[in-house]
């Protein structure tokens, strides 16, 4: 068995207790700040992908302009 | 010689100062308010004084000292030396409260059930209150040690411990120090502490 008091004095508020700290308000509106942040992470933003082409539709230029040159050396 | 008067609601924490205590540390802030008393340390007294001084005086203008023998140990650097503080200021607050009862009441808080019988035999028949080296332990022993008519649940304790542990690190970057026992930090955790009370139990009075 521990040992135990009985406290039958009046507690103090929260404010109160916050007084006797002096704590300057520019600090305390800091430390208030970071019990504020929230847990969750920021959204992350999403990079969007420029649409590839299909491989079929993919038209390469050395490819296209060999092509060309082929087709007006038969004309 | 006039005493210096006694704070009611001051419960001086004789505690290490180490970083494998910090979860215990913080829950004993935060217990401690959350029965809306007023937490001391002796590092948290800024001045000039030197320690012993700066000890004795919490010792007398507190009306309450928990003192967490849980790491009286060898420590581990090299030539292991034993760690006594805290006996010694357990020491003084039993010879301050043997000289001046009615203003000082003193509890001895220990790990596990029979260490304190190992350690230090001259204390048997003053029985230590377990925490288990746990955050849940302390708010439990803090419950059975000052008994009001209406205490918080462990549960809303372990709320408001929680809020503050996972603003530690912000707390410390913002600080510039890795060092939570220094005076200002210390201060600067029982405004946190004092904060996650309130958001956790809206409407507690006591």
């Amino acid at each position: 068995m521990s040992r135990s008091v009985i406290v039958t004095t009046p507690r103090p508020s929260i404010d109160s207790l916050v007084k006797r700290l002096r704590i300057p308000k520019a600090r305390q509106r800091e430390l208030l700040a970071i019990m504020r942040e929230t847990e969750t992470k920021a959204p992350v933003a999403f990079k969007v992908k420029k649409a590839t082409p299909a491989p079929s539709s993919r038209v390469r230029p050395a490819k296209a302009e060999e092509g060309r040159k082929r087709a007006a050396a038969a004309r | 010689v006039p005493q210096p008067p006694v704070d009611p609601n001051a419960v001086f924490l004789n505690i290490p100062y180490d970083e494998q205590f910090h979860s215990l540390y913080i829950a004993y802030i935060v217990g401690i308010y959350q029965l809306r008393f007023v937490p001391f340390i002796a590092s948290g007294i800024p001045g000039g004084k030197r320690r012993l001084d700066r000890v004795l005086g919490l010792i007398k203008s507190c009306r309450y000292s928990i003192h967490d023998l849980s790491r009286v140990e060898v420590s581990a650097a090299p030539g292991a030396t034993p760690r006594f503080n805290m006996p010694l200021e357990l020491g003084m607050t039993i010879t301050w409260a043997e000289l001046n009862p009615e203003r000082h009441e003193w509890f001895v808080w220990e790990t596990s059930p029979y260490r304190l019988q190992r350690s230090m035999s001259d204390l048997n028949g003053t029985d230590p209150n377990i925490h288990n080296g746990t955050v849940e332990g302390i708010f439990s022993e803090l419950r059975s040690a000052f008994v009001f008519t209406q205490t918080p649940p462990v549960s809303q304790m372990v709320k408001a411990y929680r809020l503050v542990e996972s603003k530690l690190d912000r707390i410390r970057s913002s600080a510039g120090t890795t060092n939570l026992y220094s005076a200002t930090v210390f201060k600067e955790l029982c405004f946190v502490a004092l904060n996650a009370v309130e958001r956790t139990s809206p409407k507690n009075k006591l």
